[in-house]
Order: C-alpha cells, then structure tokens, then sequence
C-alpha cells in the first residue's frame, strides 16, 4: 500500500501549507472544479447537504474516513432521508445508479489545481469513477505547492497501490476540439477544503 | 520521386475540406495554448531534464527493464516481454481463452494500433470496445487515428452524428453535448460488463514496477478499475528509473499535448489492487490480476542505435505535428496507419512490420527540414536530423533512384562538369524565360511553375564577374573569403554582387575561391555520402591556401552544412577530420558578420517607425532561425536601414515550403504552405520582403510573380548595398 499518513513529513515546511492554497484554487477553478472552502466541519456538512439536495439525490455512495467520522457526515445526510451506502459491497454494487460519491482526498497540488486521491481498495475508486457528481473532503492546510513536490512524497510512500491525481471533472475534446464535459468521468467534480475539521479551538 | 499511391493520398487529404479547416484552426489555436501553459513553470529547464533523464535510461535500457520486471512481479504483476506483435496477440488470445472472456474495454494504447490488436481479437470472436471517445468514433467510422491525441480530429460533428446514428440506431441530434452523453451511456454498459481492460501506458517505474496512465475522459481508471484483469501494454520506451522521473514527463506531456497543466486524471498503479465482481446478483470483492505485456517490436534495436536512441525521448505528445506544416496541410493518414508525422517516420523505420518500416521510406520525404519540431520537443529530439539518418540508411539499402544516382555520381562530383551544365541550362531556357523567371515549363515539370515561377539560371554567373566586383581596401580590417554556394553564384549573382559591396564598404578585403562548388547539403538530403565526401574535400581544399581571417556565406543552408557537418563526415579518417574542423571553424554567416561591424561603427541606430519611406517586412529562414539561431541581426539591420520602416509580420518565422528539394518533389504541398507566407506578407502592408536566404528568396519571389504582386523580394544584402 501507499502509505501517506504522514506525508508533511517528507516536504520541509515552505514547501506545503495554507499559503499554497489561492493558487490552487485559481487554476482548479479554470479546469472547472466546484471548489469550495468552508470553515468547519459543521459548515462542510451544511455545504454537502445543500448540493446534494440541490440535484435531488436520493441515493450515495461514501467511504468514510478520519474527516467524515469527526464530522459525523453519514448520519447527517441520512436523517434527511437519502440512502447512504458505505460498506464495500453495497458500494460495488450501487454506486453505478449512485446520484453522488463522497470520498476523502490526501492533499491538493497548487502548480496544476490537482487532488491526490489514494485509493488501492476499488469500492473508493468506484466512488469517484462512476458517479456523476464526485465530492472530495480535504483539509485547507493540505495544499503542496508543485507537481515535484507530490511526488517527493510518493517515491517515499508510494510502493504498491493506485494513486491518482484528479483535477476537475471528466472531460474530452475529441469532437471537434470542443470541450465538453463528463464523458465517461464525473461530470461535476467538488473538492471542499475545511480550515477546523476538528472544530474551532 | 513520391510514389504515385502516395501522390494520390495526399491529393486526396488536400481536397478533404473538413480535414483542412480543422487542421487550420488547430494549427492558429495550437502554439498559443501551448505557450500559455509554459507560462508557470521553467520549460527549458524541464525539457533539459527530460532529455536527461531520457537518454540516462535509454542508456541502460536492459538493466532498467530488468528492474521494472522484478519489482512489478515483487507486488503480485505478471510480467511478460513479448518480442513482436504477434507474442502480444497470442498471449492475449490465450488469456482470453483460458478464462473463458469474451468481452473487452479498452483504454488508448499506440501499440495495439501498431499490431493491429483489434482485428486479431474480433477475428477470433470478442467483442472488443475502444472507449476513448476518438477511438471509439474510429472504430464506428473504420479508421485508422490521424493524430496521436485527437484521434480523430479529420472528421466533423455531421460526420460522427452519422456514424452514431448508425451504431445506436435511433436518431442523434447534431449537438456535441448530446452525442458525448450517447457515448458515456453506451460505453458505460460495455464497461459494466467487459471481463478484460486492456490499457497502455504512458510510463513504466523501474523503482516500484508501477504503470502510469494519463487521461482526461475518465476511460483509463474505469477501464483498470471494473473488469476483473486488467492487462497493460507498454513499449520499452516508457520505462523510467524511479518514481520522481515521472515529473518531468507530467510537465510535458499535457502542456506540449493539449495546452493543459495536466490532464483531468493521472493514475499510477503499482501491483494487482481489488475489484467488485457480481455473480448472480451478489457482489464479492476479490484479487485483481494484474498484466503487464512489455513490447519490444523493433524497440530495443533502436536503443542500440547511437543515432537513432534519441526517439526513446519521445513522450507521445504529438506537438511536433502540430507545428509541421505539411501535417497541418494532410493530417495523419498519409502517413501510414500508426505513428504520424516526422516523428511517426522514424519510429515506423524500426518496426518489425516489413511493409509499415518500408513505408516509413516513403513518408519520409514528407519532411522540409524547418525544424519548427525540434524547437518545441519536449524531449528535445532532432528530429529533421534524424530524418536525415534515415534518408541514409535507406540510400546505403536500396540505393538512390537511378537517374538521381547518376546526376550525383557523375555531375555533382565534377564541378566543371557540374558548373558547365549550369551554363548550358541559361541558354536552353530561353523559350521558356522572360524577366529572369521561368513561367512555364513544359508539360511533364509543369506542376513546378504551378503557384510560382521558377528564377532562371543567370546568363553569367557570379564567378564571372568576381572581377568586377573586388575592390582594393586600403587598410583592411579583415580579410575574408566568400562561399557563394550554386544558387548564389549561378541564379542571383546580383545578391553575390551586393555581398561583396556591403562588406568591402566595412572596409573588409574579399576573395572568392573560383575551385569552390556545391556545398554538399541537397546530395546530403538524399543520403549520397559517397559523392558528399568528394564535394567536401573540393571545398575544404579550395579554401585551405586563401590565408583569410573568416569564410563568410550568405546562404543559411551552405553556412550549416559547411559550418556544422562536414567534420561528421571524416569519422573514420581524422586528417581529413582535422583539416574540415579548421574550415568549419572560419564559416561566418553574412548578417551576423555585418551586424557586428555596423555596431561597431555606430550604424545599427533603429529608425523610428514612419521614418523611412518604404516599408520592408522580414521572413526567418529555418535553417538561419532554428539552425544558425540568428533571427535578431537580420532585424536590427533592416531596422536600421535608412530610407525603411520595419515591420514584423505575422508568423515570420513560419517555412515558405522550399524545404530544399521539397518544393520540387511535391509542390502541391509546397504551394500552400507558400500562400499562406504571402497572406502574411500582404496583410502586413510590406512592399519589400526581406529575406537572408536564397532558397526563400526563390519559393517567396516566384510565388508573388505568379501572383502578379508588386511586392519586391529581397535579399538583405541588396537592401543594405541599397539596390
């Protein structure tokens, strides 16, 4: 496996942090990422609820980790009536009619407006392939500054597993070189970055 | 000359309206898009590093595939390197077989177009989909991609509504948004599912035997992600040493490709990871298998070519036919049914398919050595010169045309002999000249004077009035010797003429060596080293005894191969070697010399715009640009030049379509590459283009006197001699 738990750890200090995180979002803008940052986890919570209602989801797929958990994310959504599915196999076997997938994103990447998503086990994989509307939990000081710099990271981390960079929504340009988005990828693509996943101190 | 199947190609790509006006726009929209996404980072600095590392693998390819093999097969990958096309057909045949499958997706792999993948696997009765949506059109259409990229970018929404129409029987609004939904929704049920994915890659890590894929639809991580084995082609080429050497490949790539930072998703997968199977309604997750087919093909005798290991820097990113001229003219499929343009030449060359690396013979001639291609390589490839190689190997193969054969051998290795014929050719064209241009020609060579006329060949060449020109300086500040070159010598002796006023009036004492002959670069061209040795013994001789400071040329074409190549001729004979590096080292070109003494005597003060009254427009030669890399002298002079404005038109520094003999092998490419430089020159309001090289000055003069333009073509020595 990747193991990035630590990965501030390989990068000296001015090379990560908050300070990278308006480059990052002027250029995911430009690729058409929803990018969206909030202030706590309550917010993030709020934020979610009110996209997911917005395109009248009935049903989701999750895979829930350190950030959904603190926030306790998939109760939420559920007591609002929408069917949330976490376990693997209910994943694999729903996400393909799913109307969103939620998962929790390592670090962004402010050189190319990227998210780093690692994801060996499939069922977070299909969370964010086969959806229409992928959502990405990130926390705000989670920003390193070049594509270099990732992978200063990886050649430390990265020994087995499936590690991609994902940076705005599915899109072509074989039709004329117009660009159209969501082809065989999400179509929308939100990363939400929270400044206090743990609450304001 | 170009075989007739490939006449009729081209002729065909050059009526194909939808082709051309998608490859104009892309050609306009291409270098802009590309530029903007080099804005944030150091570009140079990165295609350095690229090339280093690159050519640091190629190196040590066995050793690196080694490890790449050990470490994938460590993670649970099984690895197998298969020779030729055909092991890669059989092994997947046989897996397909033994498992029972029947039905495939797949992400873009070039290799699988190299060896005909599909058509072997439909053949023995799977269903194979192609899901990058260019792929798949192709497959729906029967077409073979015309760009590594956009695959199918010669065909228009009218086209491929048709062709969906037809696959998805029901009727497709012409709406690009509409039709990519059709496409998601079919897709995604082959998807569901297919058994197999088969992808390529575009990097393989030594380090940690990882696979890393580039993609923007989302088809790589759907097609590695749903079946239960994923089997990943990759070419040798691809492997790099450790997991940080995909940097430099991801700030390429999408930047040099498409004019992207990056591209939507770039997934690394290293070592088999988990699928989602569903049997009868229940869902396990299980073990995914994992292959990697590492292809050879041809591959690794190119990484133990000295010349030719240089293309193992390609990443696949298709700009160098962005830039080209002829492929913005004919698209992809001229060039036989993979690999495109000088790039897809060179590759074809090496293939283990008899017909495809035959054909590369062919296509190369396609190239006009502008070498606007090696300017923007991300892996910093030579590629016209490589052509070059290439044009040599197959002369030492098959030997020249015969009749080509003959003229080097016999003609070009004779300079009196040589310089006789020219003499007898001003007089045998005289039916067929008025004004010192040729307008007709007669009816077999006809296609030649088509969109321009051809300069006749001077009655008396500059070698006879050299007399008439040298003055006695007084108190010399250098001497020097002229190189005239033969089209300087025996079609514009006037331009020798303003040569020899313009550097005698900066007080430098001229000679010219009447033993010199043709400079060697048009025999090059076709690959006659044989002949080439004896043309640059003749110089090198010619100019060994005049005792002078520097040996100045104003042929571009001439300064490179005399200034450049001819030490590389004598590898095997260092005397000679000796002697041609002493020659090389005195070759100086024309304007870059006389900008230096202007400046020197506080003549190169820049006229202010609307100063002068005529105003002058300059186009780049390539081989002066992208060669010599003097693109400022030229201009500084001609902004100093009193009595001129100066502007700058349009894409100056875009070919005239001369391409040394390309322009006679094929001018029904060479003629609108030409039209599209007078379009410019036009639109810029110039009445006189500058030019620093005879070639040009030939391809842009004819072509306005066809025109019947008043638009003078000169050469900067004459504007400078104020003729």
């Amino acid at each position: 496996m990747s193991n990035l738990k630590h990965w501030e750890s390989y990068l000296s200090a001015g090379k990560h942090g908050i300070q990278y995180f308006p480059e990052y979002e002027n250029r995911a803008k430009a690729v058409s990422a929803e990018v969206t940052r909030v202030v706590t986890g309550q917010e993030a919570a709020a934020s979610i609820l009110a996209t997911l209602h917005a395109v009248d989801a009935k049903m989701i797929v999750c895979i829930p980790e350190v950030i959904m958990e603190s926030i306790n994310l998939i109760n939420i959504i559920k007591e609002t009536g929408i069917t949330v599915y976490t376990k693997p196999e209910d994943i694999a076997k729903y996400a393909k009619e799913a109307d969103a997938g939620i998962t929790e994103m390592e670090f962004a990447v402010a050189e190319t407006g990227s998210c780093v998503e690692n994801s060996a086990k499939v069922e977070k994989r299909l969370c964010s392939t086969l959806t229409n509307l992928h959502i990405g939990l990130l926390k705000t000081d989670h920003v390193v500054a070049t594509i270099a710099d990732a992978f200063t990271v990886f050649s430390k981390t990265f020994d087995c597993g499936y590690l991609s960079f994902i940076t705005g929504p599915s899109r072509t340009a074989d039709i004329e070189r117009v660009l159209t988005i969501g082809v065989h990828g999400p179509a929308r693509m939100i990363p939400i970055f929270i400044d206090h996943v743990g609450g304001i101190a | 000359m170009p075989n007739a199947e490939l006449r009729r190609e081209i002729t065909e790509k050059l009526q194909d309206t939808v082709l051309r006006g998608a490859l104009d726009r892309f050609a306009e929209a291409y270098p802009l898009a590309r530029a903007k996404a080099y804005a944030n980072i150091d570009c140079e600095g990165t295609r350095e590093k690229l090339q280093k590392m690159k050519s640091h693998t190629v190196a040590n390819i066995d050793a690196y595939a080694d490890q790449f093999e050990a470490e994938a097969t460590k993670r649970g990958t099984i690895v197998y390197r298969a020779k030729s096309g055909d092991d890669v057909k059989k092994y997947i045949l046989d897996l397909c077989r033994s498992k029972g499958f029947h039905r495939i997706v797949k992400s873009k792999s070039m290799i699988s177009e190299e060896i005909h993948l599909n058509h072997a696997l439909e053949t023995a009765g799977l269903h194979v989909k192609e899901t990058d949506l260019g792929e798949w059109i192709l497959s729906l259409a029967g077409h073979t991609p015309s760009h590594m990229v956009m695959p199918a970018i010669h065909l228009d929404r009218y086209q491929i509504r048709d062709y969906f129409a037809q696959e998805l029987e029901k009727d497709i609004p012409v709406d690009i948004g509409v039709m990519v939904q059709e496409a998601r929704t079919a897709l995604r049920a082959a998807f569901l599912e297919a058994e197999l994915g088969i992808s390529g890659a575009n990097f393989g890590i030594a380090e940690n035997g990882a696979i890393g894929l580039v993609s923007n639809e989302g088809n790589a991580r759907l097609t590695t992600t749903l079946p239960q084995v994923h089997i990943a082609i990759i070419g040798y080429e691809k492997i790099i040493p450790k997991i940080e050497d995909a940097v430099p490949i991801l700030m390429t790539l999408p930047r040099s490709a498409t004019g992207q930072l990056i591209t939507s998703y770039v997934s690394m997968i290293s070592g088999p990871t988990t699928c989602a199977i569903e049997k009868n309604g229940n869902v396990e997750i299980l073990q995914k298998e994992l292959h990697i087919i590492l292809v050879d093909n041809g591959r690794l005798n190119i990484a133990r070519d000295q010349d030719f290991k240089h293309i193992y820097n390609c990443v696949r990113c298709a700009s160098c036919l962005n830039v080209c001229p002829v492929y913005q003219l004919v698209g992809g499929h001229v060039y036989g049914h993979t690999y495109a343009g000088g790039i897809g030449a060179i590759l074809t060359a090496f293939l283990n398919d008899q017909n495809e690396a035959d054909a590369a013979n062919k296509i190369q001639e396609l190239c006009l050595s502008c070498g606007r291609c090696k300017e923007i390589c991300p892996g910093k490839i030579d590629i016209p010169g490589l052509i070059y190689k290439l044009r040599e190997k197959f002369v030492q193969k098959d030997g020249l045309p015969f009749a080509m054969g003959i003229m080097f051998r016999t003609v070009m290795s004779n300079r009196k002999l040589f310089h006789t014929l020219l003499r007898l050719a001003s007089i045998g064209q005289a039916p067929f000249k008025s004004d010192n241009m040729i307008r007709h020609l007669p009816f077999f060579l006809s296609d030649m004077t088509r969109e321009r006329s051809l300069p006749a060949v001077a009655a008396e060449p500059f070698r006879d009035r050299v007399c008439e020109s040298t003055r006695k300086i007084a108190s010399p500040r250098a001497k020097a010797a002229y190189f005239s070159g033969c089209t300087l010598d025996f079609v514009y002796p006037e331009v020798s003429e303003s040569v020899f006023k313009v550097l005698q009036d900066c007080g430098v004492e001229l000679v010219y060596p009447f033993e010199q002959s043709c400079c060697g670069a048009p025999v090059s061209g076709a690959g006659d080293t044989e002949t080439l040795l004896k043309l640059a013994k003749q110089n090198i001789k010619a100019f060994e005894d005049t005792q002078v400071d520097y040996i100045v040329a104003a042929c571009p074409a001439c300064a490179e191969y005399i200034g450049h190549k001819y030490h590389e001729l004598f590898t095997t004979d260092p005397e000679w070697a000796d002697r041609a590096r002493a020659f090389s080292q005195k070759i100086r070109e024309f304007t870059q010399v006389v900008s230096e003494y202007y400046e020197q005597d506080d003549k190169l003060v820049f006229q202010p715009e609307g100063s002068g009254k005529i105003k002058v427009t300059y186009h780049d030669s390539c081989h002066l640009k992208r060669t010599l890399g003097i693109f400022e002298a030229p201009r500084r002079l001609l902004g100093a030049a009193k009595g001129y404005t100066y502007i700058e038109m349009k894409d100056a520094d875009v070919c005239c379509g001369m391409g040394g003999s390309f322009g006679i092998k094929f001018p029904e490419l060479s003629d609108p590459i030409v039209v599209k430089k007078i379009n410019n020159i036009k639109a810029s309001t110039a009445e006189i283009v500058a030019v620093g090289c005879p070639a040009c000055m030939m391809q842009i003069r004819g072509s306005l006197d066809k025109k019947a333009s008043t638009i003078q073509t000169k050469h900067i020595a004459e504007i400078l001699a104020g003729k």
